[in-house]
């Protein structure tokens, strides 16, 4: 009797304490927000086209429907511009679906061609209704018919996460013009520099490697003793600076080095990050045939060489080319169109080349610069919304490639993350300032790895 | 700071040098050998006669330490280091040169359950209901199957058992201890314990037993305070416990359920441009049961069976919180993984007694594991069948001789066909005895070594499905010497020298199939080799022991380079005092060991050319003090300083700095000092 008290007792104790932990509820997800990726955007010149996108601020379960207002500014729905999807009946209003598990839409807007400007031709589009969605700040867009010099923009979403990596795209930023482009980080080998000289620069964000042998027959394999001792071999996480180009950007010091003439030209190993075994490397010899490249190439095994010619292309920094794919692909927007990417790139850890992710590259090539303003903690945030014209006296900007690199976070140690106490002042090709921060990346903080939010405002506009 | 550090030295003068040496005739402590110890043998033992060398923890020490969990009262001994990675909040320990997944922890002699490579149980058992600790070192897969190759942790609980003809004994009791210049009392940073603990022992043969125990620690901010989170997290951690028994004539049997929650949550500051932060929380809800039964059928057949399930659910909670609002989400970019492991576990042993010279125990086990989660592929879980067969052969009364065989057959990889292992015992005369041990030790692949996969930004780790077993062979001798005496001193003293080789150890390597991924492989051979020297002494209610031990590692570096040497030694020295006065009724515990500096060596390339540096972990000190005294009947109050001397981040000299994954500077080991007081009411 007594005993079956007791363990009544016993039970309804431990009863008691595996309710009260039960209790203890999730929250739910924050609600879906609908935002449009940037506030002002404008056709490039020789552009009939220009897409608009839709952000959610998370992936939804449900469809979302997205009810988006027009006003037209100069210009008329149906003669002077179209729509896909197509506007609903009245021309006033845009209907879009979000699908399921998905965080982004874009609509495009075609413009007549032939059709004459004045300049100030615009059309607003508005956010009406989202369903369940709530509607963000970034609620409303003005798509100019013209080049526009955007003022800045906050929660600028770079995508560089696809569901396969959370490092799977290069993210060009073109700060003026509020784009984001992303693109496969991996759809190309070598880069050759399109405008005056001749140069050929190893893609860092594919963490490609390169080591120059002392030979010019490009015909005959490459044994064993060709690849030994030249660096390559020490796998990916131990490869010698030797064996990639400079990290500032610098043409004058590539693997590649000056590309001359067929007869003197040298034969290169080169092998990138997906390359598993050194089966899978490649013997390159790249010549310069007049104004143009000649590529011959093969796999370091192989007998057959194949040949192939490279034109120049005046709009680009560089023509990029796939030795896997064996064609020319397009990776980069034109030179003009970027001013800094955000990657996965080959970088120095020490004495090491390191694949550093979160990398920023600047658009040094065409003419970019940057300068890093650091503070302290507290004061960084009052000293970003403070800086103006007048604080550019003084700073000295940086022309290389890595002006701000990896500087703007830490990923291993602490405190993790971004680091609060700096932002950059980023000077594009046009001569447009802009002071940048980066507030999100997914580590220590609310965002998502992959997918950082960078914010910036126009200093100084450029002539 | 520095005038703190000598008031406290004065303080113990003082308490010290105050008392007199009061001689007391029974000595508060046994005989140490007559110590009863359980692991690995037939039925409990003397220490005196066992054939393995089991290290036991007794009560009084687990009691003098203040300690919070089973780490904390390891934390001293000789053999044993603790490292902790704070990201996760979880402690590992190594025993002997080897790391946790080479170290069996059981409970009552049943294996638990843990994540991974870290031995999380030994910190997610409730310390008050440990009665003590055995420790045996070698490899004992031959009982014990996989994992324990370095070694055995066996924790023993308390029983609800009789007493004083009381049939109700109660337990309740608070420990707080202080964190460096943050300690609240009785809420918010430091350590807040509290434990309840009701057993009853009918007169009929049934006994029950329930416990709770609350354990808060309020996480360090950091010195200098971290720019986001708090450098060692906080922890709440819930512990309740339920056994019932019966036992009858040559009978018994018990069941036992403990549980556990705990969370280890961090939460991020905010920005002046931000007031939303991310929140995180590891939540652990474990199940451990646990059912015995022992069985005399008659003179010559002695049989136990021990079975056991485990379910072990860890949860990666994440969301964000709006500083200002209150408003709180689960954060839909970061992970909300349920990390699910189970075990059942039934090990059945016959033993038979033939005549005084021959015992023989047989025994099946049959231990199935299965895993989810987000890091691991769907799988069909992993089953392991082992028969076993050891023999205590008594050919004369001064030599014992111990051969063992394990028989295993395994659902999922190669396993070892047989495992067997040999243990002597000489005693040379009465009180010199010599022990001589071989074992074959292995280690299984874990399934979350076998089915991972782990793809984020910062890792890429895939499992290898055609792992095979660690295997290691491992060789000892020790000479003791016991109950030397002088006078009313009673000292005994020990020496032991070991030697183990381990082939086929599981490490991390670059995926053959693509180069940027990790997977793992059967590489590494390792070994390590040691000597530990210890004695005791024991006059009237002075207890001292004091040993030393000089352990190597096989320097990875040697086998491709001859000029460097081909282990990295580091020394250990600890004491421990235990002194008891009877009046006033005071008793005096000192907890001392030295932790000789780690060497290493790293691999660096410098401008193509690579090259291999030494580095070092810096040794350090740790003193803990404590006093008990029983204030009233039933109340015992033990008050103490642990880490005395202060220890927290210790130098280390690898600076190969710059690189993503390099570790330089200093590592954290301690918060510093802290001081604790524990007030305990026992109803006996």
């Amino acid at each position: 009797m007594r005993i079956t008290s007791f363990k009544l007792l016993l039970f309804s104790a431990i009863l008691s304490i595996v309710i009260t932990s039960c209790s203890k509820n999730d929250p739910p997800l924050p609600p879906v927000e609908v935002n449009f990726a940037a506030t002002e955007l404008g056709f490039q010149p020789s552009e009939n086209e220009i897409s608009v996108t839709v952000e959610l601020s998370r992936a939804d379960a449900a469809i979302i429907p997205v009810t988006i207002a027009l006003q037209t500014t100069g210009v008329t729905a149906g003669v002077d511009f179209t729509t896909n999807p197509v506007l609903q009946t009245g021309n006033d209003t845009l209907k879009l679906q979000v699908p399921a598990n998905t965080t982004t839409i874009t609509f495009k807007i075609t413009k007549t061609s032939g059709l004459l400007l004045s300049g100030a031709e615009n059309i607003t589009f508005t956010l009406v209704n989202a369903g369940t969605a709530v509607l963000g700040i970034k609620k409303s867009v003005k798509v100019s018919f013209s080049t526009i010099v955007s003022t800045g923009s906050t929660g600028l979403v770079l995508p560089g996460k696809t569901d396969a990596s959370p490092y799977a795209n290069g993210v060009y930023i073109d700060l003026s013009n509020n784009a984001a482009i992303a693109a496969d980080r991996k759809s190309w080998n070598l880069g050759f520099v399109a405008g005056s000289g001749f140069n050929v620069v190893l893609n860092p964000a594919n963490g490609g490697r390169a080591w120059k042998l002392n030979k010019t027959d490009i015909n005959t394999a490459i044994t064993t003793a060709d690849t030994t001792g030249t660096g390559l071999d020490f796998g990916a996480y131990s490869t010698p600076l030797k064996a990639v180009d400079d990290l500032t950007g610098d043409l004058t010091k590539t693997v590649f080095g000056s590309i001359v003439a067929e007869a003197e030209s040298k034969v290169v190993i080169y092998t990138h990050e997906s390359a598993a075994t050194a089966d899978d490397w490649y013997r390159v010899k790249v010549s310069k045939d007049g104004e143009k490249y000649k590529v011959q190439y093969a796999k370091i095994k192989e007998t057959t060489v194949k040949t192939v010619t490279i034109d120049k292309a005046s709009d680009y920094n560089l023509v990029f080319f796939s030795l896997e794919n064996n064609k020319t692909v397009a990776a980069e927007p034109k030179a003009k169109n970027w001013d800094i990417q955000w990657s996965y790139s080959t970088y120095n850890a020490g004495t090491l080349a390191y694949n550093y992710q979160d990398f920023i590259l600047l658009n040094s090539m065409a003419g970019a610069e940057a300068v890093e303003v650091v503070k302290t903690t507290e004061t960084a945030a009052a000293a970003f919304t403070a800086f103006a014209e007048a604080d550019l006296t003084g700073l000295t900007f940086l022309k290389t490639r890595d002006a701000i690199g990896s500087k703007w976070r830490v990923t291993s140690g602490t405190p993790l993350g971004i680091r609060k106490d700096r932002f950059y002042v980023v000077k594009d090709a046009s001569g447009n300032y802009y002071k940048l921060r980066f507030n999100k990346m997914g580590l220590s903080d609310t965002g998502e790895r992959g997918r950082p939010e960078i914010e910036y405002v126009l200093v100084k506009k450029g002539n | 700071m520095r005038k703190r550090k000598n008031l406290y030295f004065l303080a113990v003068i003082i308490i010290f040098s105050s008392f007199r040496l009061y001689a007391q005739a029974d000595s508060l402590y046994k005989k140490i050998d007559s110590v009863i110890v359980f692991t690995g043998q037939y039925q409990p033992k003397t220490i005196a006669n066992s054939v393995f060398r089991v290290r036991v923890i007794t009560p009084q020490n687990i009691k003098m330490r203040g300690a919070t969990d089973v780490l904390g009262v390891l934390n001293t001994e000789l053999g044993i280091r603790l490292s902790t990675d704070y990201v996760l909040g979880e402690t590992d320990i190594q025993l002997m040169g080897m790391s946790g997944n080479n170290v069996k922890v059981l409970i009552d002699g049943v294996p638990v359950i843990d994540r991974d490579d870290t031995r999380q149980s030994l910190s997610q058992l409730n310390i008050n209901d440990v009665e003590k600790i055995e420790i045996v070192e070698g490899p004992m897969s031959v009982v014990y199957g996989t994992d324990a190759l370095a070694g055995v942790i066996n924790i023993i609980t308390k029983k609800a058992t009789a007493s004083n003809k009381k049939n109700w004994q109660v337990s309740a009791g608070l420990l707080e201890e202080t964190v460096p210049g943050e300690y609240k009392p009785l809420w918010g940073n430091g350590v807040h314990n509290q434990h309840v603990r009701v057993a009853y022992a009918g007169t009929k043969g049934w006994s029950a037993a329930a416990s709770y125990a609350r354990n808060y620690f309020g996480g360090w901010e950091g010195n200098p305070p971290q720019d986001r989170t708090k450098e060692i997290k906080p922890k709440d951690q819930d512990l309740a416990g339920a056994e019932i028994g019966y036992k009858k004539n040559k009978f018994s049997a018990a069941y036992k359920l403990n549980y556990l929650l705990e969370d280890i949550f961090s939460e991020g500051k905010p920005t002046t441009t931000d007031p939303v932060v991310m929140r995180q929380a590891y939540i652990t809800n474990r199940y451990t049961h646990l059912a015995q039964a022992n069985w005399q059928a008659n003179n010559k057949w002695y049989l136990n069976i021990a079975a056991s399930m485990q379910d072990y659910e860890r949860r990666t909670k994440n969301t964000t919180y709006n500083t200002q609002t209150g408003t709180e989400y689960l954060n839909p970019n970061a992970s909300q993984d349920i990390s699910s492991f189970t075990t059942a576990f039934v090990r059945a042993t016959a033993l038979y007694k033939l005549n005084e010279r021959l015992h023989l125990q047989q025994g099946l086990e049959i231990k199935s594991d299965k895993s989810t989660g987000e890091r691991i592929y769907t799988n069909n879980g992993i089953t392991d069948y082992a028969y076993f067969i050891t023999g205590e052969i008594t050919p004369f009364s001064n030599l014992q001789v111990r051969p063992g065989l394990r028989i295993i057959k395994n659902s999922v990889y190669d396993a070892p066909p047989v495992v067997p292992s040999l243990n002597l015992k000489y005693n040379f005369t009465n009180t010199i005895v010599i022990r001589g041990a071989y074992g074959k030790g292995f280690r299984a692949p874990a399934l979350r070594e076998l089915y991972f996969t782990f793809h984020d930004a910062s890792h890429d780790i895939e499992g290898n499905p055609d792992l095979k077993a660690e295997l290691s062979n491992s060789f000892s001798l020790s000479v003791s010497k016991n109950q030397i005496k002088w006078g009313t001193t009673t000292t005994t003293a020990e020496i032991v020298g070991f030697f183990n080789t381990f082939k086929n150890r599981i490490a991390y390597a670059q995926d053959p199939v693509n180069a940027n991924w990790t997977t793992l492989i059967n590489i590494d051979e390792y070994k390590t080799a040691g000597a530990t020297a210890n004695a005791t002494f024991s006059y009237k209610t002075l207890n001292a022991t004091i040993g030393t031990s000089y352990i190597g590692r096989l320097n990875n570096f040697y086998q491709n380079n001859k000029s460097l040497p081909q282990y990295l030694w580091s020394p250990e020295i600890n004491g421990n005092i235990n002194y008891a006065l009877k009046k006033p009724a005071l008793s005096f515990a000192l907890y001392y060991k030295y932790t000789g500096k780690v060497p290493g060596y790293v691999q660096q390339t410098v401008n193509g050319t690579t090259q291999i540096t030494q580095v070092q972990t810096a040794g350090y000190n740790w003193l803990d003090l404590s006093a008990s005294k029983t204030i009233v009947k039933y109340i015992t109050i033990t008050a103490g300083v642990k880490n005395l001397l202060n220890v927290t981040r210790l130098n280390n000299t690898n600076i190969s700095g710059g690189g993503a994954h390099s570790s330089s500077g200093p590592v954290l080991k301690s918060y510093g000092r802290s001081v604790f007081l524990s007030l305990v009411f026992n109803s006996i």
